[in-house]
């Protein structure tokens, strides 16, 4: 069995968001979704938009505005800190981050550069998607054809994303997984893990964030919502991502460019 | 370069003036201040959390602390040194301004929360308000909603003071004022924009916009650079003290006497401002004191000197510029806070270090501003 991951460099990013680190308080980046309170034209890191340093920048903001001692602080309160100034990632974006890193770190450049944003429509669109690309990369656009391709399950590698589009609400938000490692038997994939940034209902307010499952690959032919998913959830609880991938349209995708 | 020059005034008595300023604005200091804290004219503090650590001293130190100066500054002028040609406008927009700046601080402490409706909202009243007279209202009053939704551009929330809209337009009145007396009374000299090395532009009537600008702008500066005990106060000082002896030299006796009273009474305003503070600015002192260096140095010739004899007043307020521009545009910050005095501040510099620094930095560049007015 061999195993394979992406690359150092996008991984850390993962654990930046995953193990998020202020003075000596470590949490996982809270989900934060800006369909919620709609602010418009704000900080990156206000929006749920933000990369680990943005987030990290402006916690330190925050802390030094309110005079909160940066080495007093537990895992817990950090946690509360984030959640209550509306800091946070959503899926998109904790993807865009992984997914970017990757990209540089393979030599490809910089995932703006490639990406065709779907939502920007006109003059006045196209500008504003150059000035904010992570904004205007919703899960839509790295789903679209001009972006990626569905691939098969059996094809499935490091840097790959799993995307569910649509869902029987109809305001379903879309959702996408960042597939951050294969394991492999004999040259098929076996196990793949995922990262991702997501908020179930029994999260409560403060347990929303950054989490990692895997998928336990089917026979060649089945589809993936027939896999195994367990991720790390309490004993009898439902699995949130299974549910979802079952209810909405489920794809194993690949950036054109990776 | 304007030369002119009626009622030149001997240098000696400038400095008694200065002197007289300092030693009035002594005199009934202690008389503010226990004014201020009988009325409890206290900034309230907008979260609990800004009532712990270092800060926490600032939401029991009173406001208005500016009245000292502008107070001291009229009163003076208006007995000892009111002349029609040359002190009464800038005492006008001053006190124009300076009671703006009484009403926000006012409002910020007494006034209830206002709330500015959105103009969707608006819109939609239009639409469904029941009674077609409101609903005409809403119709005829949509330019002044959408002008008042500016506020939230320029990231004001809803507060007690008063809005950004209406103070641009309390400003744009003080800025107009001055305009129209610098362009139609004081006469053609005026009409041009002077450059050092002898260098000219006659702007024409075009000056007038340009005069309005500058006089908003400034008033504006000094109040985003009012945030840290001692600042303002102390770079005003240099500015002013600077300003007067520029009036002098180009001949305003008028001008001058009153750059140096407000040198006289920014120097006991600033001995109880010292951190920690007895009293603080508020925008009664800031914006009236803003608008005033404005005109002053309008009214000797020295716009383009302007922005060094005011510099840290407007690097301060370009970084606030500047972070909104980012904000919006990029949706990143380039300073970690602003005004710059709280990127500093951010960066772990003490207040007592980021304020004397930042008094330092700006008497450098207030002296070559004096350099290039003089050439």
């Amino acid at each position: 069995m061999n195993t394979k991951t992406l690359s150092k460099r996008a991984l850390s990013v993962i654990d930046q968001y995953l193990h998020f680190t202020f003075g000596s308080a470590v949490c996982s980046v809270p989900y934060f979704n800006n369909k919620t309170v709609r602010a418009r034209a704000s900080l990156r890191a206000e929006i749920g938009k933000g990369s680990p340093k943005d987030i990290f920048e402006e916690v330190e903001t925050v802390a030094v505005k309110n005079h909160i001692d940066q080495t007093a602080l537990s895992d817990g309160s950090l946690k509360k800190l984030l959640v209550e100034s509306d800091i946070g990632v959503d899926c998109s974006a904790f993807a865009f981050y992984a997914l970017n890193a990757e990209s540089q770190e393979t030599g490809k450049g910089s995932l703006d550069k490639h990406m065709h944003f779907v939502n920007c429509r006109g003059f006045a669109g196209k500008i504003m998607c150059a000035l904010r690309p992570v904004e205007n990369c919703d899960v839509a656009t790295m789903a679209d054809d001009k972006n990626s391709t569905a691939i098969p399950l059996e094809e499935i590698r490091p840097g790959d994303v799993i995307t569910m589009t649509g869902g029987p609400e109809r305001d379903e938000r879309n959702h996408i997984l960042v597939i951050h490692q294969v394991e492999y038997q004999n040259f098929t994939p076996y196990i793949a893990h995922y990262s991702h940034a997501a908020a179930y209902p029994e999260d409560g307010l403060y347990n929303t964030g950054i989490r990692q499952g895997t998928i336990e690959i089917p026979e060649a032919g089945k589809p993936l919502t027939e896999a195994h998913w367990s991720e790390n959830i309490a004993a009898g609880a439902p699995n949130r991502i299974l549910e979802r991938a079952r209810s909405s349209k489920t794809e194993v995708r690949r950036l054109r460019w990776f | 370069m304007i030369t002119i020059l009626q009622g030149t005034a001997d240098l000696a008595y400038i400095f008694g003036f200065a002197l007289f300023g300092a030693f009035a604005a002594f005199l009934w200091a202690p008389l503010l201040s226990a004014l201020l804290r009988r009325l409890n004219i206290m900034k309230r503090a907008k979260t609990e959390l800004v009532t712990l650590g270092s800060h926490a001293y600032k939401a029991t130190t009173p406001v208005m602390g500016g009245l000292l100066v502008v107070v001291t500054v009229a009163l003076i002028t208006f007995f000892f040194n009111w002349n029609r040609s040359f002190t009464w406008v800038p005492i006008g927009v001053m006190i124009i301004s300076a009671a703006l700046g009484a009403i926000d601080d006012l409002m910020n402490i007494y006034g209830a929360e206002r709330r500015s409706r959105k103009l969707d909202h608006h819109l939609r009243l239009i639409r469904v308000h029941k009674e077609l007279t409101m609903r005409l209202w809403y119709v005829v009053s949509l330019p002044w909603a959408a002008f008042k939704r500016m506020s939230v551009w320029f990231g004001s929330r809803s507060s007690r003071g008063v809005f950004v809209h209406e103070k641009l337009v309390l400003q744009f009145i003080a800025g107009t004022l001055t305009a129209w007396w610098i362009y139609a009374k004081l006469g053609p000299a005026w009409h041009y924009i002077y450059f050092p090395y002898g260098y000219s532009f006659n702007a024409g009537v075009w000056i007038v916009p340009i005069i309005v600008f500058i006089v908003m702008f400034t008033a504006n500066a000094v109040n985003i650079a009012d945030g840290m005990d001692g600042l303002a106060g102390g770079a005003l000082i240099i500015t002013f003290s600077a300003l007067s002896l520029l009036s002098w030299i180009n001949g305003f006796g008028e001008v001058a006497i009153l750059n140096a009273t407000a040198v006289g009474a920014l120097t006991a305003y600033t001995y109880f401002n010292i951190k920690p503070a007895r009293f603080m600015m508020g925008d009664v002192g800031s914006l009236g004191l803003g608008a005033l260096l404005a005109v002053n140095a309008m009214a000797i010739g020295e716009t383009t000197a302007l922005f060094f004899l005011g510099f840290i007043f407007y690097v301060e307020a370009l970084s606030v510029v500047i972070q909104v521009a980012s904000k919006y545009l990029f949706g990143r910050k380039v300073f970690r806070m602003a005004p710059l005095h709280h990127h500093f501040e951010l960066a772990g510099w003490s207040e007592e270090r980021t304020v004397m620094r930042f008094w330092i930095i700006h008497f450098i560049f207030v002296v070559f501003g004096f350099y290039l007015a003089l050439h």
